[in-house]
């Protein structure tokens, strides 16, 4: 908004500037340039929240050591929407205002500085200038693709159908061409002889029409209240001298700046991409495939030099499945000095997940848990690409943590909970409060060993408070309440019903006073809002909740 | 590529289309270009597209997300009952409204995108085929 602000004010003085007594147009011109000096700024920040591996890059580095800065990065997503909507709302302005200019450069056809003019008689029709002219062919042809992407991109169908805002979305690149197309047509251009021929000068070889008689052209126009200082009217013409011109004015094409603006972001994300191509042309080697109740499978792999912190994710590609689709799964368990292998765990909701589950586990043997190692040379051929940052990351830093998942959304604490298996102490934090709420108890097998062997591991370091564990079973269905006698730990943290959050904040604040808890959510969105409005709430104990928000689609 | 429901891009493009031929008539006929009733002419076109495209149609499989107040729509566009359920009488309908908008400047970008959304529903049913 800022520049369009400060982009009107300057253009207009300088339209009055370089512009003829005589004008062409005022409001067009004025419009059209500072809409496209907002979608200058735009079209250059939209691309930089889509340099994931930049962004997991500065989110781990030592170089932002500020938590309200990694903060930000997790609204990069909200950011681009944002620089995305203002492109719709200012090219609509842009092409509007342009109509009228190309109205105007015909009807109003200056035959006395032909150079400024886009038309090339008067009264030619304006749709030819929009056709013919390298600007107006280039500018009809990116409404066509911005209004493919759009329509592609609202929240329903991203929720319904990812595919088709996927590939329409990829038509960014051809946006970007005939962006730098269209503003090297040449069409503003400034007066390069300035001090030859001075604005508001008077040429001697013009017919009389022009060659109005000097005090009356001054009188009509200076007849207005002056301000102070001024003593008379007469004091005033006489200071004003007549400018004569030596020669005719001349003018040159301005330099594209958008080239200038576009050039830096472009690069840049070209760079990114091509060095995550690199990356994930090496396909990964599975270890072993196993399969979990309730439809979850779990994939353990390694990968030559792939490192990645507790929280990010990766994006799975197996070109046997689908030639064109990536789809990311958080790592829920983190490659160690000790020990190469990661690990993901897929829910089987969708097609991609389906098929991809057939080649991993024929159907004959899907209802054993562990896969006979005779089937691992058989495995389809599998790329990743990543790990990409994610909030979740942040909840080593607090001192204390609340984490809260909701059914398969537990993969992202899952890696947390691994690392600190590992080993708590380089971390800050000092206490985990960890909540799952499921809907089926056999859910919960899914990570029924990692959070028995956690939490014995900090009974034996006299640790007992690091780990707080409480498992919910939404559902209440009778029979649900045993889920082995060698998860005895669990047995005794699990509630049948959905949490009370308020008291659950409350006991938090009440045992952790003055501190900040870092909550953090990975489930359905109803329940990402209640946290965060419990979060924003004061309590009496001077306990300050930060809610780290993550976005999905 | 085959699960594809174009029918709800079409629907959105459709929608987007309306309120550019609005705009666009607008334009044409605050300015007074010549012709200026084709601008008129696209104010009410655009009026009725969006009105007809407003209630989202249900998916094959899936919940569908209901734009807000479209059931008053509804009950309105299911009284014209096969006409406007038909896929390829929408289709016609969006490619033979979006002609005259295409004569004036100012509005022939609402041409160009209605006619796209028509291409769509055409390509869903060549994709029945």
């Amino acid at each position: 908004m800022l520049s369009a602000v400060t982009d009107l004010g300057s253009i207009e003085s300088t339209v009055s500037k370089n512009l003829p007594v005589v004008s062409i147009h005022q409001l067009g011109l004025c419009l059209s340039r500072a809409s496209a000096s907002v979608l200058n700024l735009n079209c250059s920040l939209i691309l930089l929240p889509m340099c994931r591996t930049l962004l997991a890059y500065l989110r781990g580095s030592q170089k932002v050591p500020s938590r309200r800065t990694r903060r930000l990065l997790d609204k990069s997503r909200t950011f681009h929407i944002t620089c995305g909507v203002t492109i719709c709302i200012f090219s609509g302005v842009h092409v509007a205002a342009h109509l009228v200019n190309a109205l105007n450069f015909s009807v109003n056809y200056s035959e006395d500085f032909v150079e400024l003019n886009a038309a090339r008689y008067r009264d030619e029709d304006p749709r030819k200038l929009l056709f013919t002219t390298v600007p107006g062919l280039t500018g009809v042809c990116m409404v066509v693709v911005l209004f493919l992407m759009i329509t592609a991109s609202t929240y329903a169908i991203r929720v319904s159908n990812y595919d088709i805002f996927w590939y329409t979305h990829n038509l960014f690149f051809v946006f970007y061409m005939l962006l730098t197309l269209h503003v090297s047509g040449g069409l503003l251009k400034y007066q390069t002889n300035l001090d030859t021929h001075p604005p508001g000068c008077i040429s001697l070889n013009r017919t009389s029409s022009q060659n109005i008689s000097l005090p009356e052209y001054f009188s009509e126009h200076f007849h207005e209240p002056f301000p102070e200082g001024f003593s008379k009217p007469a004091e005033f013409t006489q200071h004003k001298f007549v400018k004569i011109c030596m020669e005719e004015p001349r003018f040159q094409a301005n330099f594209p700046q958008t080239w200038l603006w576009i050039s830096g972001p472009l690069c840049l994300y070209c760079a990114e991409r091509l060095y995550r191509y690199i990356r994930s042309n090496k396909p990964v080697t599975i270890i072993s495939v196993m399969s979990h109740p309730s439809d979850v499978m779990e994939i353990r792999m390694v990968k030559e030099n792939f490192k990645a912190r507790p929280g990010q994710y990766i994006t799975l590609h197996c070109p046997s499945v689908s030639a064109l689709e990536n789809h990311p799964f958080t790592l829920t368990m983190c490659p160690t000095e000790t020990k190469a292998t990661f690990g993901v765990h897929l829910k089987i909701v969708g097609d991609w997940t389906e098929r991809f589950r057939d080649l991993l586990l024929p159907p004959s043997s899907q209802d054993s848990e562990i896969l006979p190692f005779i089937q691992s040379r058989n495995y389809p051929k599998l790329y990743i690409d990543g790990p990409f940052g994610s909030p979740f990351e942040e909840s080593l830093n607090y001192e204390v943590s609340l984490c809260v998942a909701g059914g398969i959304g537990v993969t992202p604490f899952a890696s947390i909970l691994n690392t600190l298996l590992d080993d708590w102490k380089p971390y800050k934090l000092r206490r985990l409060y960890f909540i799952w709420v499921c809907r089926d108890i056999q859910s919960f097998r899914w990570f029924a060993d990692l959070l028995c062997m956690l939490h014995n591991k900090f009974w034996q370091e006299n640790r007992p408070d690091y780990v707080n564990i409480q498992l919910y079973l939404s559902q209440t269905d009778g029979i649900q309440k045993i889920i082995g006698e060698k998860y005895h730990a669990l047995n005794s943290r699990l509630f049948i019903g959905r949490p009370r959050w308020k008291l659950l904040f409350d006991e938090i604040a009440k045992y952790n006073r003055g501190k900040t808890v870092g909550v953090f959510c990975c489930g359905p969105n109803s329940l990402s809002k209640t946290l965060h409005k419990l979060s924003n709430q004061n309590n009496s104990y001077g306990t300050r909740f930060e809610y780290n928000k993550e976005s999905f689609s | 590529m085959g699960q594809i429901e174009w029918a709800m891009w079409a629907n959105e493009q459709a929608l987007a289309s309306g309120l550019i031929l609005i705009t666009g008539g607008i334009v044409a006929t605050a300015g007074r270009f010549t012709q200026w009733y084709f601008g008129a002419y696209s104010i009410v076109a655009g009026v009725f597209v969006c009105l007809l495209e407003y209630p989202r149609g249900k998916r094959k499989k899936g919940s569908t997300m209901e734009r807000w107040g479209q059931k008053y729509m509804t009950a309105v566009v299911k009284l014209f009952g096969p006409f406007t359920r038909n896929y390829y009488v929408r289709a016609v309908l969006h490619l033979l409204l979006s002609v005259p908008a295409g004569f004036l400047l100012a509005t022939i970008l609402g041409t160009a995108c209605l006619a796209i959304a028509s291409g769509i529903y055409l390509l869903i049913l060549w994709d029945r085929r």
